[in-house]
């Protein structure tokens, strides 16, 4: 069975995004499988409905990285909860991983705050909506990438020769697993098709990068929206 | 030992016809930016900061500082083109996005059971196309679905409520 896996920790308004985002999933795809990993506090807040199963997490920065190796899903698509579904093409899209164990949509340099590491090392992936299969490699880049995660931000790390603003970024763990340990040669990485963009479309980018098709995921950024727009609709 | 730092440094020509440059100099321990203006050489001016700098830097040199210089103010024209588009497309898209969420706010679309209309506002391209498909629904729910969403005179009662007759 696949499935769709959603993480809202730390502050409410994530969860009413996911919420937001999962009913605008299923209405492209009503028989969507849904995961939520959320934390107990707010139980009884949400419409449960939603979702097939709800689990518990910490309120952790990065409860997304603690939760991916728990997907009950054969084959999971992860996706923020800042996001919001709005095509029909959302149903094929565990058709795409193929042979790979994970697919990723590109980061798009003129549009993300880090990307290059140095001249020669560039981040390319980005860490916010991917899909990946449940087998003992990914569980174990899963758990490792959480791991990683937890150590890159302790205030002694030192992630030298790289820039220390890429101790924040899950998007740094995930690249130094798949290029700096042996992960590099144990998981199969892969990337949406052709236009990518439109699997993961982030405010800012280039409409040219749809290639004129359509938007099937909008990923809008919430801190951004909270902090620009006070009368925002997530209330 | 601290190492002595050079008076001047990156001169680059404005005009060097008329012997204007650009040059970094060294006032205490940190450079300012100043542009130097002498005038064309036929006016027999002088400037001892000229006159210093191009003891020290020939004029290829300043002419290579020069066209360098055009380089870097190339790429970050480019770079600040390209900031300036990502943020208009972020507006536009942010623009496009609110009033999309706004409209599920609204009791009628949200509760309506048309998908396909629902689809098509979620789908939307322009804020003119979610307002149009916004304005569909809300009428066809009016009329079809729940009529008694409208008051018998054909008013809203959220947007024109009952004014309270005299006690």
């Amino acid at each position: 069975m696949n499935g769709y896996l959603y993480v809202a920790s730390r502050d409410e308004r994530y969860l009413k995004a996911a919420c937001q985002s999962a009913e605008s999933l299923l209405e492209f795809h009503p028989k969507a499988k849904i995961t939520l990993f959320t934390e107990d506090r707010w139980e009884g807040t949400y419409d449960k409905t939603l979702f097939d199963n709800v689990f518990s997490c910490d309120d952790h920065v990065r409860a997304k990285l603690w939760a991916l190796d728990k997907t009950p899903y054969d084959k999971t698509m992860y996706i923020d909860c800042d996001t919001y579904i709005q095509h029909e093409d959302i149903k094929r899209v565990f058709t795409f991983l193929e042979d790979n164990d994970i697919i990723f949509t590109r980061n798009r340099p003129y549009n993300a705050k880090i990307t290059k590491l140095n001249d020669t090392e560039e981040m390319i992936y980005h860490c916010g909506i991917f899909v990946y299969k449940n087998n003992d490699i990914m569980r174990a880049l899963m758990s490792n990438w959480f791991t990683q995660y937890c150590e890159q931000i302790k205030p002694d790390y030192d992630p030298s020769p790289y820039p220390d603003e890429v101790c924040k970024w899950d998007t740094f763990s995930m690249w130094y697993l798949l290029n700096k340990t042996p992960f590099a040669n144990t998981v199969q990485v892969g990337d949406f098709p052709w236009p990518d963009a439109r699997w993961n479309f982030c405010m800012g980018q280039r409409p040219e990068e749809l290639a004129g098709m359509d938007t099937v995921i909008t990923h809008y950024t919430l801190d951004r929206v909270y902090k620009e727009n006070e009368s925002f609709q997530l209330r | 030992m601290t190492e002595e730092l050079a008076k001047y440094r990156n001169p680059r020509w404005i005009d060097k016809e008329n012997r204007s440059l650009f040059c970094e100099i060294l006032v205490g321990q940190s450079y300012r930016p100043s542009q130097i203006n002498v005038g064309n050489i036929k006016e027999g001016l002088v400037n001892k900061d000229y006159d210093a700098i191009m003891e020290i830097f020939t004029e290829e040199e300043i002419d290579e500082l020069t066209e360098a210089h055009k380089d870097v103010v190339l790429e970050q024209e480019e770079k600040d083109a390209e900031q300036r588009e990502v943020h208009k497309n972020r507006i536009m898209q942010e623009a496009l996005f609110n009033m999309k969420l706004e409209a599920f706010e609204i009791e009628a679309i949200k509760n309506s059971q048309n998908k396909e209309i629902k689809k098509l506002i979620r789908k939307a391209k322009t804020q003119l196309e979610v307002q149009a498909w916004v304005t569909i629904l809300i009428q066809q729910e009016a009329l079809y679905t729940s009529p008694n969403m409208f008051k018998p005179d054909g008013t809203h009662p959220e947007l024109a409520p009952d004014i309270p007759t005299e006690p």
